[in-house]
């Protein structure tokens, strides 16, 4: 008989078994942050789609993706991205405009035999709306009505919509009759055809909410950061919802890059999107913009052109995400853990050859990831490790002023630049400095499209001999201010004039003159009802006054009021070790800009969570009372008097020396 | 970058300046050595001028060559004291370690300025070495000498960069352009006269002329320039423009006919006939701009008295031809014709 084991050899047992479960977790290598465990019902060949959290999480090509089974042993995988079909486009084969009373009628031979779904006009003009009808037809002779009342537009701000759509079908012939009721005919040159996609592989693309992390209103732009809750998305389009009635408007989206030591917005896709009510029909609209690119970070740039139009009301936008898919083979049912977060690791090279698979013809798996949790194991590096704050010590006696950081939390900071560091630095922010304990900290600048405005005061200084003239004398806060644009409001309901602004420069004769900053023509009329008024600054500021000037002929002055200057928002991004205070050091107009090897790991700072630095009272250096500039041939007159004894002693000296000329006439 | 300069500077390879007088019974009628000796400040010298210009810039610099210009007189008193005056190479090395020493010495105003310092510290150690040549009669100096004259001629005259971008000048007529121009200007007429006969000849050519030439030629463009700048205006760069501006116009017609006049009388005063062309070609140009150009802008007094002054202009150019050149030419001839 035998006997059950007691209850100490079974409490071993479960200790081995819990010590062998715990060292498969502890197998888990540790330096990847985040894991993702998931059970695979059976072996074979999975495709699953990645979770946003998982590319959130995981580096922007995926190289920090691991797979690993129960035993720790690491999990080969593909990764596949979906490719959109790629469409072609060929011009008309012939292409015909004949005018009526009312309308152009464009009869097309598309020279295709494949399906036709669209079509684009070409039109070199720029300001005009008009619905088209489309039909098609196989002889010529029988029309069948494809599409009625589509818009086209071109609009003076560059807004545009010139597609055309339609079911697909092969059509030899089209004929678009353009409707000229309203407006005069307009020349058209040419269009091209686009080839309806054949065997293309079903959208499976997603649409998802993103936030509006912060709004913008630009004179004449609004722009929008829109937070789209994960980074490392591949977006194939935008969608901006609202509730404007009418309206057309260019937009650009954008991403932050690392340029040319600093960080700058690089535009990655331009749209128009509309809404537009032709007479008699309904409204038609188009309210997303293609971008078909990975955006790398969380924030993708919305730049709406208002042009002279108000602000749309925005209710919210969504992006249109194509999936990733994560293929790997399944050699045994059971637990797998996806692994991501790893800054350092080179992308994995696997031998998947030997599968042979088409990751088109296989299913997508039911399977889902979980959220990342965070990786028992994981031992977290440095925040930007590669950067020291031990730099190179500065000798600052050439800088004018410095500020006091204030650091709420050690690690990546973002500073904005407020205005006091703006007029007294160089305008290409060369000398700007940050030290802590007289040694240099590294950073790089961004810089945005953001403005913020300064509001100005303005006087009237019209001249009593000159009744046509209108002049207002504008006092900045600071001189040097890097303004790029001034806005101001008119009451006055109707007006065309020629305005001009400018500084008055004084040359080192102590002449004076003009230096044109900006000029420009503005127009209101009883419709324009936006009476903001916007010039765009071309040169640089020197002094803290500029003039605006402009010309009333025989017509009463015009009232301008509410003067406004806009200037670019730049930021400095570091890392700051501890949060003692460091010191922002700038105004030494000789400095040349600086050379850190942070360059080299921007974009890490860049995606870094940073905290928000802010700077203190403006102090004074010595180097304030020291001239900037050396003048040719400067030195005081006891200096030239040492120099002219000291040579005048030499070349006695040297004629002392050397001996007397020999006679004349031997030298030949 | 620093450390580049501090090896430069004090690798013990770069102390060439020691080297022959360590051997001197063995080098003292050699040449080579002696002008490796002499040489080896001058690239040092740049090198410490632009690290003290990048690191410690100040308004001393003058200092700098003044220092450096110690060594080559040391070596010359030695080279004095210790080469026998029968040694064939003793005026070689005399020529190399002056002519070094005299660089340094001329480059102590130059450094001090800002702009085109090199230019004036050649033209400025051209004008040195032909003094020197009068001394020390090496051929090479006075061929360096010349060749560093024309260099910085060709540099302000030739060299269309110069004027280019630099803004209107910050004082009228005593600025940039008046010592940089000017101690060229100076310096070519200095050193013509330095090689005055029997020293003229430079590879068989006749160098007084040549240079006085270049100087007369600097000298106009300097006149023109400042009016140019002068006239500028306020936070432009310079600019040559002969039409649009009364006064310009007026003063550029003026400032020739000056200068075609005192062209005229040093002509006529050194009895040199291509002055004295020069100068009737420059103010028959100057007559014709004022004639078909300047007074068709003129209200009839002011063009009245336009006419007056260049009558003035016209007879004093005239009897001074007459006055002096004809007597000249009538003295000539009664000299030819005495018995």
């Amino acid at each position: 008989m035998k006997r059950p084991p007691k209850f100490g050899v079974r409490w071993v047992c479960l200790s081995c078994l819990n010590c062998a479960l715990a060292t498969g977790a502890a197998m888990l290598p540790s330096a990847w942050q985040h894991e993702q465990p998931f059970t695979v019902p059976s072996a074979g060949l999975i495709k699953l789609s990645l979770p946003v959290e998982t590319l959130d999480a995981a580096r922007s090509g995926l190289e920090d993706l691991r797979l690993y089974d129960e035993a720790g042993n690491e999990a080969p995988y593909w990764v596949a991205h979906p490719v959109p079909v790629i469409r072609t486009r060929h011009p008309a084969k012939s292409f015909h405009v004949s005018l009526t009373p009312h309308t152009s009628v464009i009869t097309l031979e598309t020279g295709l035999t494949q399906d036709v779904d669209g079509l684009t006009l070409e039109s070199p003009a720029n300001n005009f709306i008009k619905p088209v009808r489309i039909e098609g037809s196989l002889d010529r002779e029988d029309w069948h009505t494809l599409g009625e009342g589509q818009p086209v537009f071109r609009q003076p701000d560059g807004a545009a919509q010139l597609h055309l759509s339609f079911p697909s079908g092969v059509w030899p012939w089209l004929r678009l009759t353009v409707d000229d009721r309203r407006s005069q005919p307009i020349p058209l040159t040419g269009a091209s055809l686009d080839v309806a996609a054949t065997a293309a592989e079903p959208e499976a693309a997603e649409w998802m909410q993103a936030a509006i992390a912060e709004r913008h209103e630009n004179p004449g732009e609004t722009r929008l950061t829109l937070n789209l809750g994960a980074a490392n998305l591949d977006i194939a389009a935008i969608k901006i919802e609202t509730d404007a009635p009418l309206f057309a408007r260019q937009i650009a989206l954008a991403v932050t890059q690392v340029s040319e030591d600093s960080i700058r917005e690089q535009i990655l896709a331009r749209g128009t999107i509309f809404r537009v009510a032709l007479e008699g029909g309904p409204a038609s609209e188009n309210l997303s913009v293609p971008l078909g690119s990975q955006v790398r970070s969380r924030q993708l740039l919305l730049f709406i052109n208002n042009g002279d139009s108000p602000p749309l009301p925005i209710k919210e936008v969504r992006v249109k995400r194509r999936p990733v898919y994560l293929l790997f083979l399944a050699r045994q049912a059971g637990s797998y853990h996806a692994l991501t977060g790893n800054r350092h690791c080179s992308a994995p090279s696997y031998d998947l050859s030997a599968l042979n698979i088409n990751p088109k013809s296989i299913p997508v798996s039911a399977l889902t990831l979980p959220p990342p949790v965070e990786n028992p194991n994981y031992q977290a590096p440095e925040v930007l490790p590669g950067i020291t704050d031990n730099g190179t010590p500065l000798d600052v006696s050439a800088w004018k002023f410095r500020k006091p950081v204030k650091i709420v939390r050690a690690g990546a900071q973002q500073l904005e630049l407020d205005l006091d560091a703006l007029a007294h630095a160089q305008s290409g922010l060369q000398d700007i400095r940050l030290l802590h304990d007289a040694r240099q900290i590294p950073y790089i600048v961004e810089h945005t499209s953001i403005t913020r405005s300064v509001q100005a005061s303005a006087t009237a200084a019209n001249d009593a001999k000159d009744a046509g003239l209108s002049r207002w004398t504008i006092q900045l806060p600071e001189a040097g201010l890097p303004l790029t644009q001034l806005a101001c409001t008119a009451r006055t309901p109707l007006f065309h004039r020629e305005v001009a602004l400018y500084q008055e420069m004084e040359d080192e004769r102590g002449t004076k003159y003009r230096q044109p900053l900006a000029q420009g023509s503005w127009m209101q009329t009883p419709e324009h009802t936006n009476r903001e008024f916007v010039l765009q600054i071309n040169s640089p500021l020197h002094g803290d006054r500029v003039f605006l000037e402009t010309r009333n002929g025989d017509n009463p002055p015009v009232d301008l009021q509410n003067f406004r200057f806009f200037y670019p928002v730049s930021s400095i991004l570091f890392k700051a070790s501890t949060e003692e205070p460091v010191f922002l050091y700038y105004g030494n107009a000789k400095a040349a800009p600086p050379q850190y090897d942070l360059s080299l790991v921007a974009g890490q700072l860049v995606m870094a969570d940073k905290a928000p630095a802010a700077l203190s009272a403006e102090e004074r250096l010595p180097g304030f009372a020291v001239r900037d500039n050396r003048q040719s041939g400067t030195g005081t007159v006891a200096l030239w008097s040492v120099l002219a004894l000291v040579v005048v002693v030499l070349l006695w000296l040297i004629t002392r020396l050397l001996p007397k000329p020999p006679p004349t006439g031997k030298h030949e | 970058m620093n450390n580049f300069y501090e090896k430069a500077i004090y690798k013990p390879e770069n102390n060439f300046a020691i080297f022959p007088f360590v051997f001197l019974r063995q080098f003292a009628d050699k040449a080579i050595p002696w002008a490796a000796a002499a040489m080896a400040g001058v690239p040092q010298f740049f090198l410490i001028h632009r690290l003290i210009a990048a690191a410690h810039p100040n308004q001393f610099m003058g200092l700098l060559p003044m220092a450096f210009a110690i060594p080559p007189l040391l070596s010359l008193v030695i080279v004095l004291r210790k080469i026998p005056a029968i040694s064939p190479a003793r005026i070689t090395q005399l020529a190399w370690f002056g002519g070094v020493a005299l660089f340094f010495i001329t480059l102590i105003f130059p450094i001090q300025f800002d702009r085109q310092w090199i230019t004036i510290g050649w033209a400025l150690e051209g004008m040195a070495l032909l003094w020197l040549f009068h001394r020390v009669p090496h051929p090479g100096l006075r061929l360096a000498g010349a060749g560093l004259l024309v260099a910085a001629f060709v540099r302000l005259a030739l060299n269309p960069a110069v004027l280019e971008y630099h803004p209107r000048s910050a004082m009228a007529i005593l600025n940039w352009y008046l010592y940089a121009y000017g101690a060229v200007t100076v310096c070519l007429f200095a050193g013509a006269r330095l090689v005055a006969p029997p020293r003229n000849l430079i590879a068989q050519i006749n160098a007084p002329p040549v240079l006085a030439g270049l100087g007369t030629v600097l000298a106009f463009l300097l006149v023109n320039i400042e009016i140019a700048d002068f006239f500028s205006a306020p936070g432009s760069t310079l600019t040559f423009q002969f039409s649009g501006n009364f006064a310009r116009d007026m003063t550029y017609s003026i400032a020739w006919a000056v200068f075609a006049l005192i062209l005229l009388v040093a002509g006529i005063h050194r009895k040199i006939p291509t002055s004295r062309h020069a100068a009737l070609g420059l103010l028959s140009i100057t007559l014709l701009k004022l004639f078909f150009h300047d007074l068709a802008r003129l209200g009839q007094l002011y063009r009245i008295g336009a006419f007056i002054s260049v009558a003035v202009i016209a007879m004093l150019a005239s009897f001074a031809y007459q006055r002096f050149f004809a007597a000249t030419v009538q003295q000539k001839e009664k000299i030819e014709t005495a018995p």
